[in-house]
């Protein structure tokens, strides 16, 4: 499903060089519940970004779903991130002038999916995250669980390859945050893929298999 | 064509649309600030445009009225006997169909005496159907008539402007004019009507006598013109008209030199006028839709600033450069189009509500409809020009830091 080898990135800070990831191969397969662990600086946002298309590596290969990404233009891949990828962020992400329903609706536009097709899916995920009281309300008028399940149900309303949290409880108490990774879970056990990026080790014991990263190189932890 | 309309729908298009009117929506005073620059604009060129065609067009049917019928031919030398003549003229029109009445005008500045005082009068010799041709009206008395013209009676019909100004009276029917060498009995007064482009013309002193008592009596006065009006019969155009007059002279009167006119020449120029008038004033117009139009770019810049958040998000969940570009794109056009349609409405209420007040001078100001079209191509030209910088801006962004933008 993915497959890092040898990515290295490296920013420009100043004068110097800093690099945020360092020569990583990672891989993870269909099905996979992985947790990345990191203190922060320890390069897990950029590979957050390289995994999720949304910045590309310096070096390396980056295979996802069979795509050779290195090679694609910034329209195909946000052609890739819109069919293949789902992101859970930490501040939730949503669009505020936009109710609900139309947050959840707006991925499935930009795939340009007939408007029926896209009434029944944004049903369906609604449903799984169990907001359907809420689909016509303001982000705003949701608490922050309400809220970070909004973005959860954009994130799986398209059917994606793999979902992408980063943080995705980094906002929430204690409570909510249990919750919420209930859900991933139950994803989870429905046989999506998901990658889960946090420093929380709490929250990281909950995947199935943990990776460390620390100065831009990981280390495998567990695999429960 | 449902499949047509599906892939538009679909496109986003449609959602692009949805999104712009949600945005200016959101944030209303702010839109209606900056649409405020487009609508003064607007009202601006509708408005001036509009006054220079109703103006133009109160004109010319003023012009039109007076002689749309009528050429007149004006002779460089001395007009041969046989032209004026009386007999001549009645053989035309029986040879010519479109001919309906002809008459001669000789005119010539000459002095008359009144109360003891000399004063200028232009004295003209005409026939009967001189004012006929004209579309003279008469205040008091009556025109010449054909008895007056074939006698030689001496008498005279006056302007209003010469019976008010040089008599002092308007009531003067019955009374002794002197002029020249001769006395005329005052028959009739016209009714001067100033909407008509002759009386702006003219000097205003006329006297009209019958034709042959100037050439009869060689009156001479200090400067003199001879013009000859022929009016269409009803059912012959103006062109057939002068046809048949070019026709006429070419043939008969091989060696006279003339000149034949009509009052288009008079509604060219004006209209030459106009046109040029409407332009530099739409041109200045224009100028205040461009300054309109930067206050949308700067406006527009502030948005895509303030949303970078959101750009970042949308290309996160797979927003392409294309689309995004689109969507502000859409913004600055659909935020210039309403501005338009604000200012087209108001434009018409203003123009209405001039054409009460003017209505009694009957001048009406009517909304054109090309320049309508013109300031909706203009606005929505505006748009895309002042809108792409700013959209492109957005598109180009890069997700990672439109995401991180503002924490």
């Amino acid at each position: 499903m993915i497959d890092l080898k040898d990515i290295t990135r490296v920013y420009l800070v100043g004068e110097e060089e800093v690099c945020a990831l360092d020569h990583v191969t990672m891989h993870v397969y269909k099905g996979e519940f992985v947790s990345v662990i990191g203190p922060s600086g320890s390069g897990k946002s950029t590979l957050m970004n390289v995994i999720g298309c949304l910045d590309k590596a310096d070096a390396g290969d980056y295979v996802l779903d069979g795509i050779p990404i290195e090679y694609y233009t910034e329209n195909k891949l946000a052609e890739v991130r819109n069919r293949k990828i789902g992101f859970v962020f930490q501040n939730f992400n949503l669009i505020s002038n936009m109710t609900v329903e139309e947050n959840i609706e707006l991925p499935l536009i930009y795939r340009g999916m007939k408007r029926s097709e896209r009434v029944k899916r944004v049903k369906e995920a609604v449903e799984a995250v169990g907001l359907q009281t809420r689909v016509h309300h303001l982000p705003t008028e949701l608490s922050g669980g309400q809220q970070q399940r909004v973005a959860i149900a954009r994130a799986i309303v398209t059917n994606p390859s793999l979902i992408l949290a980063d943080e995705p409880t980094g906002n929430l108490d204690s409570h909510t945050s249990k919750d919420i990774i209930e859900i991933f879970k139950k994803l989870n056990s429905l046989g999506n893929t998901i990658v889960l990026i946090t420093h929380d080790p709490d929250v990281a014991a909950e995947a199935k298999r943990v990776v460390r990263i620390k100065d831009g190189k990981i280390s495998e932890v567990a695999r429960q | 064509m449902i499949r047509f309309f599906d892939a538009v729908f679909n496109s986003g298009v449609v959602q692009s649309f949805r999104m712009a009117i949600k945005s200016i929506l959101s944030n209303k005073m702010r839109s209606f600030l900056t649409m405020l620059g487009i609508i003064i604009g607007v009202i601006a060129l509708v408005v001036l445009v509009s006054l220079v065609n109703g103006g133009t067009s109160s004109i010319t049917s003023t012009i039109s009225a007076l002689g749309n019928n009528m050429v007149y031919i004006q002779f460089t030398d001395d007009v041969p006997k046989e032209i004026s003549s009386k007999e001549t003229q009645d053989k035309w029109i029986e040879n010519n169909p479109s001919f309906k009445s002809v008459s001669m005008e000789y005119a010539l500045l000459e002095r008359a005496l009144i109360d003891n005082e000399y004063t200028g009068v232009m004295l003209s010799g005409v026939s009967n159907d001189y004012f006929d041709i004209m579309g003279k009206e008469l205040m008091m008395g009556r025109f010449l008539t054909n008895a007056d013209c074939e006698n030689n009676s001496m008498v005279c019909v006056i302007t209003e402007k010469m019976a008010k100004e040089k008599i002092g009276y308007y009531d003067c029917v019955g009374e002794v004019l002197t002029i020249g060498d001769f006395d005329y009995t005052i028959v009739g007064v016209l009714d001067d009507n100033f909407n008509s482009i002759e009386a702006m013309m003219n000097w205003g002193y006329n006297v009209y006598i019958p034709y042959e008592i100037i050439s009869e009596n060689s009156i001479s006065g200090y400067t003199s013109s001879c013009t000859l009006y022929i009016n269409a019969r009803d059912g012959y155009t103006m062109d057939e008209l002068k046809a048949d007059v070019d026709t006429l002279f070419k043939r008969d009167y091989k060696d006279v030199e003339y000149e034949i006119y009509d009052i288009s020449y008079i509604e060219d120029a004006l209209g030459n006028i106009t046109s040029v008038l409407s332009v530099v004033l739409g041109a200045i117009a224009g100028i205040s839709l461009l300054v309109g139009g930067i206050g949308i770019m700067n406006i527009m810049l502030v948005t895509v600033t303030e949303r970078t958040r959101e750009i970042g998000i949308r290309k996160a969940i797979g927003a392409s450069r294309g689309v995004i570009l689109r969507q502000f794109l859409f913004e600055s056009v659909v935020i210039c189009l309403i501005g338009c349609g604000i200012g087209i409405f108001a434009s018409w209420f203003l123009l209405k509500t001039g054409s009460l007040i003017t209505a009694s001078l009957g001048v009406e100001f009517a909304m054109d409809p090309t320049i309508v079209i013109i300031a909706v191509t203009f606005c929505f030209v505006i748009g895309i020009l002042f809108g792409l910088y700013p959209a492109n801006k957005a598109a180009k962004m890069n997700p990672i830091d439109a995401l991180h933008y503002g924490g």
